[in-house]
């Protein structure tokens, strides 16, 4: 009886950290180990040719550092994230508003563009692939058509344009994202409040920026974040759209990790250039933690 | 001056009074309702035209597929992109990979994420809280760098080109978004239910297992469909860890048909592209309220 007591205080004591073991394995092994072996790599001269941790120290750092490239693919990443999460929040906040009114189909509406969001996106880049071929997409017909365009454009074959495609890529498999998290916080707001200011003469205008803009804010800010670590981690879609050409005009962070590590084999280089990521992720995470974990430690 | 404000009054007046009465004919007929409809339509064929595209593209017969404007698109179908679809492009081999790695971390996910998010939820122990927070950054780590370091992990314990490898893989990234989903439900459920038990004589394990596990099953639903996507959707990891035709999953193995061999085979890519999709359409379909609960979790929890 006493050896059973002693043994259930000593279970109950060590189950939280049994829960965790399995995650952790999987977890450690395959998330931790290559986080820790990457920025170590990044201090060696590590090829696929030469797969040797020879240690050199900060050099891969200083020669990316002076290596006009890098500084590209920095604003390339920062430009094409950016004008991408505003168009999403734009386009999901105007659906969101939209859906959230008493118009029929609604439901119908919220899954037919939800759909996007969770198609594969090797499909998603193949289907827009075949609509910006500049000879026989049909989006060059269509603009033309519609008489926005005078000549076929060639979208993916020119710095700015193959941008600006990416861009709309982008805002397109975000949108719904955006469009279904803030629906969910529009319908947190309660009803008696906005009843209320109807009743005390309150215009739409006002409505939507005294009222449901300070009930919606968290979220637009959270789903911000998330939609710009999902596309700093993007390598998929510029690969098969622009695979980060012409030149290096669409080459992210991401893709120039990727291209240096399995395209042109400098494993340490390229983990250096994951490694000046590291500081990016810092400063999204602390906002984030921040933001999803209101109290969540105190408790 | 007085001349002014007068000359203005009449012409301000008939604005005014135009004004109003746009107001009054909205609110009688309800016309913002067609206004805001006819918006919401707009904006969702532009956005839905994409997936249209890729079913007509999937089925036009060679012949009219570079003729714009496009012509026949309900008269002429043509059904061969699909009837090749295992014969001729020998999905086959990668469908089976994508179920089998696809299923391997669904069950990965949910057995080890649902005992974590159970941990976290309800104890409170040394270093719970760095692990939380490293399990909420772990999807903002740079995965192309992680990349690298378990290629070569993988060369040296053989588990490249192999689906315990790339089971493992997409575990870990899907792994911290099943824990904090499962841990949001956790949160939810009221603690005197479980004392109660206890002082049933229940003991820990059997009170997880017995009563409140089946109280978060929309939780665990919702946590598994979207490990599910994430391994079936995913490109970068198939593409990098597998190396042969026989290995290789869905999406990285038909990109590397089309792209390269296949270039301009427009009607193979669609049908191809379709038939990764469906899948994914019929989790939709029957589990719309998970899909969508999931992605809400945690987020609007207060």
């Amino acid at each position: 009886m006493a050896r059973r007591a002693l043994g259930l205080s000593l279970t109950d004591r060590a189950l939280p950290y049994l829960l965790l073991v399995p995650a952790l394995l999987v977890g450690g092994v395959v998330l931790v180990y290559p986080l820790v072996n990457g920025i170590l790599l990044s201090f060696t001269s590590y090829t696929f040719i030469q797969p040797q941790y020879k240690w050199i120290g900060v050099r891969n750092f200083a020669s990316l550092f002076k290596d006009p490239i890098y500084w590209e693919v920095l604003l390339n990443t920062v430009t094409l994230t950016f004008s991408a999460v505003i168009l999403q929040l734009a386009l999901g906040l105007a659906l969101a508003l939209l859906l959230n009114s008493s118009i029929p189909f609604r439901g119908g509406f919220r899954g037919g563009v939800f759909f996007i969001w969770i198609m594969p996106e090797i499909v998603a880049a193949l289907i827009w692939m075949i609509m910006l071929n500049s000879e026989f997409g049909i989006l060059n017909f269509l603009l033309q058509w519609l008489g926005i365009a005078k000549h076929n454009v060639v979208w993916l074959g020119r710095p700015l344009e193959a941008k600006a495609s990416l861009i709309m890529v982008y805002a397109w498999r975000g949108t719904p994202f955006f469009m279904v998290m803030i629906l969910a916080a529009l319908q947190t707001v309660p009803s008696t409040i906005v009843d209320a200011s109807k009743i005390d003469g309150a215009n739409a205008v006002q409505r939507f920026f005294v009222i449901i803009i300070p009930y919606i804010r968290d979220i637009i800010i959270l789903c911000c974040l998330l939609s710009v670590v999902r596309l700093f981690q993007d390598v998929t879609q510029v690969t098969i759209l622009t695979n980060g050409g012409p030149i290096y005009s669409t080459t992210t962070l991401a893709v120039h990790v990727y291209k240096q590590a399995f395209v042109g084999l400098q494993m340490g280089r390229a983990a250096s250039v994951g490694v000046t990521w590291l500081i990016f992720l810092f400063v999204l995470a602390v906002f984030y933690i921040r933001l999803v974990t209101k109290g969540e430690f105190r408790k | 001056m007085t001349g002014t404000t007068d000359a203005n009054r009449p012409g301000r007046q008939r604005h005014w009074a135009a004004w109003e009465w746009l107001k009054v004919t909205f609110r009688r007929y309800h016309l913002e309702r067609w206004v805001f409809l006819a918006a919401t339509l707009v904006l969702v064929v532009v956005l839905l035209f994409p997936i249209l595209w890729m079913v007509r593209i999937s089925l036009t017969p060679d012949h009219l597929l570079f003729v714009l404007p496009p012509q026949g698109v309900f008269r002429n179908i043509n059904l061969a992109g699909y009837i090749g679809l295992f014969s001729r492009i020998k999905i086959g081999r990668f469908y089976f990979n994508s179920v089998a790695v696809a299923f391997g971390t669904v069950l990965t996910c949910v057995f080890s994420g649902t005992l974590a998010a159970y941990s976290f939820s309800r104890f409170k122990y040394r270093g719970r809280n760095t692990l939380m927070v490293i399990t909420l950054s772990a999807q903002m780590f740079p995965w192309a760098m992680l990349i690298i370091s378990l290629y070569i992990l993988y060369i040296k314990t053989r588990l490249l080109n192999s689906h315990i490898g790339l089971i493992l893989a997409h575990s870990t990234f899907a792994l911290p978004l099943t824990i904090w989903i499962i841990k949001s439900y956790f949160d939810t459920i009221p603690r005197e239910l479980e004392e109660s038990a206890f002082i049933d004589g229940c003991s820990r394990m059997r009170t997880l297992l017995s009563i409140v596990l089946p109280l978060t099953t929309p939780g665990v639903l919702a946590a598994a469909i979207y490990v599910f996507l994430f391994s079936w959707n995913d490109f970068l990891f198939g593409l990098t860890l597998t190396t042969t035709d026989r290995m290789r999953t869905l999406a990285p193995g038909i990109t590397m048909k089309f792209i390269g061999e296949w270039e301009y085979h427009w009607v193979d890519m669609m049908s191809t592209s379709i038939s990764i999709t469906i899948p994914v359409v019929v989790l939709f379909l029957f589990l719309q309220r998970y899909f969508i609960e999931g992605l809400t979790a945690g987020a609007l929890k207060e």
